[in-house]
């Protein structure tokens, strides 16, 4: 019996063709494969997350949602409408080609082109035009003045060369000039890349890295019980933290998100539009409960869209904590009684759409357990993804779950709540309007001063948490799993893998 | 048999023009708008509509599907809204992984349920048959998602013979193989031994016997090959749901088959590539029907003969 099981190993290793991981690799477990890497048309936040590694934007992101200089050395605007990026001469092409302005100007153009049918071309529709003033000088001449347009320049440079080969559609592998070069793309399979040796701002101690596709959250973590991958971040189901805990080869990380998890409303619905009833079902609410029950603590009760860790937070607005008691007085108010007191009738009906994600739908039981206290009953419908996003682009629905992921500016506030941001143009999905919010957010997007945005930005905020045109749940923590040969890793707000370029291998 | 492979050839093009037109006004009235997943939610109406007259989906049905017909007779699937890549190529890429699978699962579904369904009929209600039995209900009763991770559990991670997951050796075709393949094995080993036991009540068994044939002559020449008719046909409606895809098992071990792209595919409203990968599913049942009718000819002169 041991000779057969030998044998079988031995022969099962013998067929075992693929080759071993390369010396100074790691390998890191991906939910879905990107769509594409071309900065130009990534949209999926994978492209996003692992972009950064690849590609060199004029601006960098900080943990507290700035942006910090990066490819542009410094710039300076002259009139609220223009941008002039001094570029750092240092950085290159996987082709040896330096990264100029007419790389810059090509890249945003291309972007820009109606013809190419970017899905970021209206991201940049504030942009007049790109100009090339020398070969490291670049102006930024915007319609209007525009504040949140430095969130745009964190969009990845490609080489004029390469643009000029594929000006309207996607590339398959696009040279960037980041910490990491492009090797090998396999669709829906893996990404892998190798350390570019002349990275101008220090080259990764990591030979490469391997960016495998593993769709199964089980199989993710199999593998990195078995050690054949290094790093999985997100997408991990809460109930498997205590077994990954529990593993000494692998070390958990958990770091505040960005993520905003929300329970939208429709306004155009008779009770939901009074202002009471969403008080009431904020009220109704236990956001502790299911943050640490359901979400086994992996979460931070929010009050807003902007995260403590964002410049613009504010502290200073409208908080509902639990109160049933406060919740069933604001339906009386509203002109809800409880109509058999106490019993099986509700006050008010409610349809509650989300998806048929486990975890959602785990969400959902608990939110209809809990309304039920105050006598709002929750019809729950779970509808597969893209049905679901349809009804609700198309206000066909009452209440709703969903998350705003990877919040950057706070112009956000303009785009989900001021009145012309209605779809199918904007993401007021709800048909808010409040035309104090409406005034405050068209200034606070035209106002440069940091300073002034920010106070704008906090009575907003304040407003907004007055009028809930949605309810805020929580903000989503991030959470990695590293095997622990694997070090100098750390969770960025925005889930982004740039700091791979910092980790190294130590092995033990 | 050419006039039989012909009729059953003719027989087939309704049937994928059928599958063609089904899904093309399926994919055309469920809820979702590709637009929205090409440009973005935040895009311009203006550029929304701009695109969706570029692609022709501004125009009536009719028109849309007369011109998909015109583009599948160049071969042409069209270019995935998606990553904007041709379909085509897209389902060239995933489609030998599918194969690959399909083939090693009714492989390894052959491979059990022959011995099993042998021996259960050679001794039918003894021990060996009660086992062979037992064997078969526990494969037929135990669904893919649990058997795949099971399966992990102990020859990837417990004695670390096969990778977790993935494509790219042998040893990765292993696990999923099983995973498809016992399932299979079950239905196949209990269809064998009760047509086997049906055959070897006949009249020309006695007679093979009556001639001096041994045990294992009659068993293996005479009984299993008249037992076999049944059984191709199970393989082929299951060769055909392999070679359909297996979402499940193709997502348990990373495995980049054409059923994870469907699923992509419809989840993204990406009406070409949900179309072309239906397309080839269909030509995939088509194919295997004929290679079961060819082998039921094979098998069995006497269909060979028939109009």
């Amino acid at each position: 019996m041991r000779r057969t099981a030998l044998f079988l190993s031995l022969a099962l290793a013998a067929c075992t063709s693929s080759s071993p991981l390369p010396p100074g690799y790691v390998t890191v477990g991906l939910e879905n494969g990107p769509i594409t890497l071309d900065p130009r048309f990534a949209t999926d936040a994978t492209a996003d997350q692992i972009g950064e590694l690849l590609f060199d934007a004029l601006t960098r992101l900080d943990n507290q949602s700035r942006r910090l200089p990066h490819v542009a050395a410094s710039w300076e605007t002259p009139d609220p409408q223009t941008y002039v990026f001094h570029l750092h001469a240092g950085f290159h092409f996987a082709d040896g080609q330096p990264l100029t302005a007419a790389d810059v100007k090509a890249t945003y153009d291309s972007i820009r082109d109606p013809q190419a049918q970017s899905p970021k071309a209206q991201a940049l529709a504030p942009i007049d035009r790109v100009d090339v003033l020398d070969p490291l000088t670049v102006r930024f001449h915007l319609r209007q003045p525009f504040a949140p347009f430095l969130s745009d320049t964190g969009v990845g440079i490609l080489s004029e060369r390469e643009i000029a080969t594929s000006p309207t559609r996607p590339l398959l592998r696009p040279t960037g000039s980041g910490p990491f070069h492009l090797t090998a793309v396999v669709p829906d399979e893996r990404v892998v890349m190798a350390c570019n040796a002349t990275y101008p701002l220090g080259h990764p101690r990591l030979a490469g890295v391997i960016f495998e596709v593993v769709p199964d959250a089980v199989s993710r973590l199999l593998e990195l019980k078995r050690g054949s991958l290094d790093l999985v971040q997100n997408g991990i189901d809460p109930d498997s933290l205590e077994w990954l805990r529990r593993q000494p080869h692998i070390a958990v990380m958990a770091e505040p998100g960005s993520t905003f998890q929300y329970l939208g409303l429709n306004l155009q619905d008779t009770a939901l539009s009074d202002l009471r009833v969403r008080q009431a079902i904020a009220y109704a609410i236990d956001r502790d409960a299911i943050v640490h029950t359901i979400l086994k603590d992996l979460a931070t009760v929010a009050t807003g869209l902007l995260p403590p860790t964002h410049w613009a937070y504010s502290s200073q607005v409208p908080t509902y904590g639990y109160d049933p008691r406060r919740a069933k007085q604001l339906l009386d108010a509203a002109g809800y009684p409880d109509p058999d007191g106490g019993g099986p009738a509700p006050r008010l009906r409610l349809s509650y759409k989300t998806t048929t994600a486990e975890l959602r739908r785990r969400i959902a039981e608990v939110l209809q357990e809990q309304l039920a206290e105050v006598g709002i009953a929750l019809d729950i419908r779970n509808y597969e993804w893209a049905t679901f996003y349809d009804d609700i682009r198309r206000g066909d629905f009452q209440t709703y779950l969903l998350a705003w992921v990877g919040i950057e500016d706070p112009d956000i506030y303009y785009l989900t709540c001021h009145s012309s941001q209605t779809p199918p143009q904007g993401n007021n999905r709800g048909r808010f309007h409040e035309e104090s919010i409406d005034q405050l957010t068209e200034a606070a997007r035209r106002t440069i001063d940091l300073e002034e945005r920010r106070r704008l930005y906090a009575e907003v905020q304040k407003r907004v948490g007055e009028q809930l045109p949605v309810i805020p749940l929580w903000w989503t923590t991030n959470v990695a799993a590293v095997n622990r040969r694997l070090q100098g890793f750390e969770l960025q707000p925005n889930a982004s893998y740039v700091a791979l370029k910092d980790a190294f291998i130590e092995e033990r | 048999m050419t006039a039989y492979l012909v009729r059953r050839l003719a027989l087939a093009v309704p049937t994928v023009l059928g599958v063609v037109t089904l899904v093309f006004l399926l994919v055309h009235l469920i809820p979702g708008d590709p637009i929205d997943v090409m440009l973005g939610e935040t895009a311009h109406v203006v550029d929304k509509a701009r695109l969706r007259h570029q692609m022709g989906l501004d125009r009536p049905l009719p028109i849309q599907y007369g011109r998909y017909l015109r583009q599948l007779m160049r071969g042409d699937l069209g270019r995935s809204l998606h990553s904007r890549r041709p379909v085509r190529r897209l389902i060239v890429a995933r489609y030998p992984a599918t194969i690959e699978l399909a083939g090693a699962a009714l492989l390894v579904a052959l491979l059990i349920a022959i011995p099993l369904g042998l021996v259960a009929a050679a001794r039918p209600r003894s021990t060996a048959d009660a086992v062979c039995r037992g064997v078969a209900v526990l494969g037929a009763s135990m669904p893919n998602f649990w058997l795949g991770p099971l399966l992990i559990l102990i020859f990837a991670i417990g004695l670390e013979w096969t990778p977790v997951s993935g494509r790219g050796s042998l040893a990765h075709l292993v696990l999923p193989a099983l995973t498809l393949g016992l399932g299979m094995a079950a239905v196949m080993t209990r269809m064998l031994r009760a047509t086997l036991l049906d055959r070897l009540g006949d009249d020309y068994i006695r007679t093979a016997y009556a001639k001096g044939a041994g045990a294992a002559r009659v068993f293996l020449k005479h009984a299993l090959r008249n037992a076999a008719l049944p059984v191709v046909s199970v393989l082929g409606l299951q060769a055909g749901a392999l070679l359909a895809g297996t979402i499940i098992t193709e997502t348990i071990f990373s495995w980049p088959g054409i059923g994870r792209l469907t699923l992509l595919a419809i989840q993204t409203r990406d009406y070409p590539l949900v179309q072309g990968c239906v397309l080839v599913v269909a030509l995939s049942y088509v194919v295997v029907n004929l290679a079961t009718d060819v082998l039921y000819g094979v098998l069995d002169p006497r269909l060979r003969k028939q109009p």
